[in-house]
């Protein structure tokens, strides 16, 4: 497959492991996984890279032709298909969850929200007005990592770590030759993430410095002197909650993580 | 007629596709073979007897590499300015002097002679060269009209003598390299060609005195000289016809005095765009008055950027340093460990400061030295390599109709009959 890299290694009989990776949703995924079969974990590793790539279509509004660009494109109720449709049901529940700072259509200059509104008898949604802007960015990241793990599941492949783009990690399962994946972030060394089907995501500002996290709230981009590390079973809303985290000044990160309990966030000082 | 041209060399090229990089290098770059070590052991117990016409700065250059190769003799000398024939016979004190180059070319000792001259002279130099049965190293430019490059490339043809013109650039391994993978599509289609020579100061060589000024400072003056574009621009507009297997069909552009008003009659400034029939740009910008962006040479393709005389490799979507992959050889080994690679999205903007990918770190040199040393074994095989003249006729071509369309502000077009 055109932009697949794949490899497989069977030197150690005791964990043979496949490894791909490939462009997506505008980063490199890398996905390791314990596979004994290698022309399986070759058509696996296929499948995950298609599977991608429709995810792409469906959630980039960059896809000329694709639902959310249309979506984007117009301000009359438009088809979204049932994927988008699910996803932006999602991002309106996080929006609430999260005080208002995740917040998808934070790229546009309105302010009216709900910005857009859902039609739940058709799977259509429309903009309420055209300085909306629908970005699923980080949340398509997570949705995928999170379809990559069901598939996984589904091919019966216990053990996995699925990388996007270093700013979501979800550890399936464990390593093959421990109890779990350990991950650390590069601005800190020293401190490790033991994954066991979990997940951590990181936000902050960019490796060249360049802030792209809007602050719903202020309408600016915030640039603090951490990074925000969240850590639970989903990948998904670890990638919300650390999104949602940066944008938040200080005193709303507690009262944002006091509803979701199972996860744990925190600061990694650069 | 002239599709067919293109299509016919376009295909030529891309044929080589299939082929190893040593086998590619020969079929892309047919001349190559005129300096391959199997040639330069064929020729090795033979000399060529050399005659230099005009042993200036850029002939002691030549000469420099003519002392090394052993296939070379350098018999004789032949200026009208003293200082440099002092300067030739002090590397070859054995070389008989002249100041009339008709009566170097008279002397049959000499099998052939490298002409570097000012341009002007160039056409009537190298035709009486041909005329006498000498085979002849031409310094680029050509000549100094089109007319004149036409007749020099049909004269050749006419005496079956061997013809070089410097273009050392159809030489350098580096240039090569980069260009088979334009050729084979690598990179995706060429969408734009970048040329361009930056420097800083005004172009002057010390004159003892000033009756002197016109003929040192040639380089100056119309009357001898095309300036920047056939100076600097001739090395340079090779990349585009190379890269995208086609001539351009049109040029045209813009050129002043807008620094250097010391009473020098080419311009000082230049900005010319050729386009190829396929609608690709190619640049040429050359400024002596800053010199920031020094000389560069890049081909844009859809997938990644060539800077040739940097030889590396720009990726448009440059590869993410794995985060994980390493676990594999961890893993191999027994080992579980932790891996360090987390931290905000990495995206191709991130790459920004990608520092490309090195073509051939192990190249040195810029050419020179392998197309002097294949004008020595051409001289002594009689083999004239295929196509080296026709890439430097049209090196030559497209800086002249360049500078016409600077000196006439029109955009002109290569006309069918310089098509060769």
């Amino acid at each position: 497959m055109q932009g697949l890299r794949f490899r497989y290694s069977g030197v150690n009989p005791s964990a043979p492991v496949a490894y791909c990776s490939f462009y997506a949703m505008h980063t490199v995924v890398e996905i390791l996984f314990v596979s004994h079969d290698e022309k399986r974990a070759r058509e696996e590793a296929d499948n995950m890279k298609a599977m991608a790539d429709c995810l792409e279509a469906e959630l980039s509004r960059h896809f000329g032709g694709g639902p959310l660009h249309r979506l984007n494109s117009s301000l009359s109720f438009e088809d979204a298909g049932e994927e988008l449709f699910f996803c932006l049901e999602l991002c309106e529940q996080f929006r609430g969850a999260c005080k208002g700072y995740f917040d998808i259509a934070a790229l546009g200059p309105s302010r009216e929200r709900p910005a857009y509104l859902l039609d739940t008898s058709g799977h259509r949604a429309k903009r309420v007005s055209g300085d909306v802007i629908v970005d699923l960015g980080g949340f398509a990241k997570g949705y995928a990592a999170e379809k990559i793990r069901k598939y996984l599941e589904g091919e019966g492949v216990s053990d996995a770590l699925v990388n996007f783009g270093n700013s979501t990690v979800l550890g399936v399962g464990h390593h093959p030759l421990g109890d779990c994946w350990k991950v650390s972030p590069s601005s800190d060394e020293t401190k490790c993430f033991n994954l066991k089907d979990s997940a951590l995501s990181v936000s902050g500002v960019q490796a060249d410095g360049r802030r792209h996290i809007v602050d719903p709230v202020t309408m600016t981009c915030p640039s603090k002197g951490y990074d925000v590390v969240v850590t639970g079973k989903s990948a998904l809303l670890c990638e919300v909650l650390s999104t949602a985290l940066y944008a938040a000044p200080e005193r709303m990160q507690d009262e944002i993580m006091n509803k979701f309990p199972a996860y744990s966030a925190g600061h990694i000082r650069l | 007629m002239k599709d067919e041209k293109l299509i016919d060399r376009r295909s030529f090229l891309s044929k080589i596709g299939g082929m190893g990089l040593a086998g590619a290098a020969l079929s892309a770059f047919p001349w190559m073979e005129s300096c391959s070590p199997d040639r330069n052991r064929e020729t090795s117990r033979e000399k060529v007897r050399l005659g230099i016409i005009g042993p200036g700065s850029r002939g002691q250059y030549l000469m420099s590499f003519l002392k090394e190769i052993p296939q070379a003799e350098v018999v004789a000398l032949c200026d009208i300015y003293e200082p440099n024939l002092n300067l030739g016979s002090e590397m070859f004190p054995k070389a008989e002097r002249y100041t009339d180059y008709r009566r170097l070319l008279e002397n049959p000792e000499v099998e052939a002679v490298f002409v570097t001259t000012p341009l002007d002279r160039h056409f009537r130099m190298v035709m009486d060269a041909l005329d006498a049965g000498k085979n002849v190293y031409c310094e680029k430019a050509m000549a100094y009209t089109i007319d004149q490059c036409k007749q020099m490339y049909m004269k050749r043809k006419e005496t079956g003598r061997i013809l070089f013109i410097g273009q050392q650039r159809l030489f350098d391994p580096k240039y090569h390299k980069a260009m088979e993978g334009v050729v084979r599509g690598d990179y995706g289609p060429v969408v734009n060609v970048r040329n361009y020579w930056f420097r800083n100061g005004d172009w002057r060589r010390p004159v003892p005195s000033p009756e002197y000024e016109r003929l040192i400072n040639w380089r100056l003056y119309r009357e001898y000289s095309r300036g920047l574009m056939t100076e600097l621009a001739c090395h340079q507009l090779q990349n585009g016809t190379l890269a995208t297997g086609m001539l351009p069909e049109k040029v045209m552009g813009s050129g002043n005095i807008i620094y250097w008003k010391d009473g020098r009659e080419v311009f000082d400034s230049v900005c010319a765009i050729y386009t190829f029939p396929n609608g690709v740009n190619m640049t040429f910008e050359s400024v002596i008055s800053n010199a920031h962006f020094g000389m560069g040479e890049q081909i844009l393709c859809k997938d990644a950027m060539i800077d040739l005389p940097g030889s590396r490799i720009y990726r448009e979507t440059p590869p993410a340093k794995s985060g994980i992959e390493q676990l594999i050889g961890e893993i191999e080994q027994g080992l579980f460990s932790n891996s360090v690679f987390a931290g905000t999205s990495w995206n191709p903007e991130n790459a920004s400061s990608d520092k490309g990918i090195s073509i051939m770190p192990e190249a040195d040199g810029d050419g020179t030295r392998e197309i002097v040393q294949a004008f020595c074994n051409s001289c002594i095989t009689g083999k004239m390599p295929p196509r080296i003249l026709e890439e430097a006729y049209y090196g030559s071509v497209l800086c002249l109709l360049g500078d016409e369309a600077l000196l006439q502000g029109k955009t002109l077009y290569l006309e069918d009959k310089y098509r060769i």
